[in-house]
């Protein structure tokens, strides 16, 4: 795909080594062995080629070696006493622009696309979304569409400089495919953070403004449904400190650090925010948000999520 | 696009010079271009069909079948539109080397 000047020299070379091009594929061709010819290749694009396009090839003597993806391989045998020059197809600058034209326009659209998802991602990140492993799937994605988005641009501009009049430094090929895969690993990661429920935290309490007496401690139940590293993120403004715990069925207080031996968070007077780690296997669990004096809680926040 | 004031391509000039006197199919265009140009000009297949299919869209050539014989023909005919183009365009190359020629001639002893 918009490397049809390799790949042509690649067909040209190969045909020049005895080896004749039977079918072009989406990726590689099929060849046969054939000593007796030798053929000069050209791709050329077209979308809807007509009758009168294949004729207009025919008649100077290019036969149709197939079609893929929108490119038709034209082949004419080899007449050394001929200048290379014969065997062009496009020999005037605006046609060969035209010809151009559809794959600039494609590629800058794709740009533009893969800019607008990377810059969702970008927001969703900026504004917080996802904690621990969803969070990292996030980044994962968005340097994988922003990859995606660079890939279009240069084969955007490469095409833009083959079109003026210049060469192509950088292997379109390349390009394609690793956009191509780029744009791949950024779905199955996005299907996967779908799938798998990492979406959705746990718990999430938003609150703004909550009053909790002493000697009686708030309550907020929850469910697991696949055990695993959860993160819990608090944030409020509290006038006196607060302590929060995690309680599973059995009324048991769960760690909440990484070697389970902190079994609450305190969230001080004043204090913004705090977030530890907490294992949680499948079950319900209890949280407990409970005050030294009479606290009221402003802006609280809550999370428990991957 | 190209209006009728901009000059031609040279693949465009010369498929309608080529078509001024009779109707003509691709391979005969290519080999007239060659000769009227004194081989300096060819005509590739990509640049004859993307030529010709914007020559029709703007109405200066239409393609015709010729059912003369067991073979079935396919040649472009130029149109009035299409003479007019033609013409205008001559009498802007010819304005142009007028010009060259008058600057030339008064320099010429120098």
């Amino acid at each position: 795909m918009w490397e049809f000047e390799r790949e042509a020299a690649e067909l040209n070379r190969l045909s020049d080594e005895g080896w004749q091009l039977v079918k072009p594929r989406a990726f590689g061709f099929s060849l046969e062995r054939n000593d007796a010819v030798r053929y000069r290749y050209r791709l050329d694009r077209n979308q809807k080629p007509d009758d009168r396009y294949y004729a207009s090839f025919a008649e100077q003597g290019w036969e149709n070696a197939g079609r893929v993806n929108g490119w038709t391989y034209f082949r004419k045998p080899y007449d050394p006493a001929l200048p290379e020059s014969e065997y062009e197809i496009y020999t005037d600058a605006a046609s060969y622009a035209d010809m151009l034209k559809a794959g600039i326009k494609q590629s800058m659209w794709l740009m533009i696309v893969y800019a607008g998802i990377t810059l969702i991602y970008l927001m969703q990140l900026l504004f917080g979304a996802g904690h621990g492993t969803l969070h990292t799937l996030y980044i994962l994605d968005t340097a994988l569409f922003g990859l995606c988005m660079l890939m279009h641009f240069l084969n955007w501009w490469q095409l833009r400089r083959l079109r003026d009049g210049g060469r192509a430094p950088i292997n379109g090929a390349a390009i394609n495919i690793s956009a191509l895969i780029a744009c791949a690993a950024a779905v199955v990661i996005l299907v996967v953070t779908l799938v798998s429920g990492l979406q959705r935290p746990v718990l999430e309490t938003r609150m703004s403004s909550w009053s909790v007496d002493e000697g009686d401690p708030v309550e907020l139940y929850f469910d697991v449904t696949r055990g695993g590293r959860y993160c819990i993120e608090l944030s409020a403004t509290v006038e006196d400190s607060v302590t929060v715990w995690i309680e599973d069925e059995s009324g048991a207080h769960v760690g909440m650090s990484a070697d389970g031996d902190v079994d609450m968070l305190i969230l001080a007077a004043s204090s913004g925010e705090c977030s530890s780690t907490v294992r949680l296997e499948e079950g319900s669990y209890t949280l407990h948000v409970e005050s030294d004096g009479e606290a009221v809680l402003t802006q609280f926040y809550v999370c428990i999520d991957r | 696009m190209q209006t009728r004031s901009e000059p031609l391509t040279e693949s465009y000039y010369y498929i309608l010079l080529c078509l001024y006197g009779e109707p003509m199919h691709g391979y005969g265009i290519m080999q007239e271009t060659q000769r009227l140009s004194g081989g300096r000009v060819t005509v590739g297949s990509g640049t004859m069909y993307g030529a010709t299919g914007a020559m029709m869209k703007r109405g200066w050539i239409v393609e015709r079948e010729l059912a003369g014989g067991y073979e079935r023909k396919r040649v472009y005919e130029i149109t009035a539109a299409g003479r007019e183009a033609l013409i205008g365009e001559v009498e802007r190359l010819r304005l142009l080397t007028a010009g060259a020629d008058e600057v030339f001639n008064k320099n010429r002893t120098i």
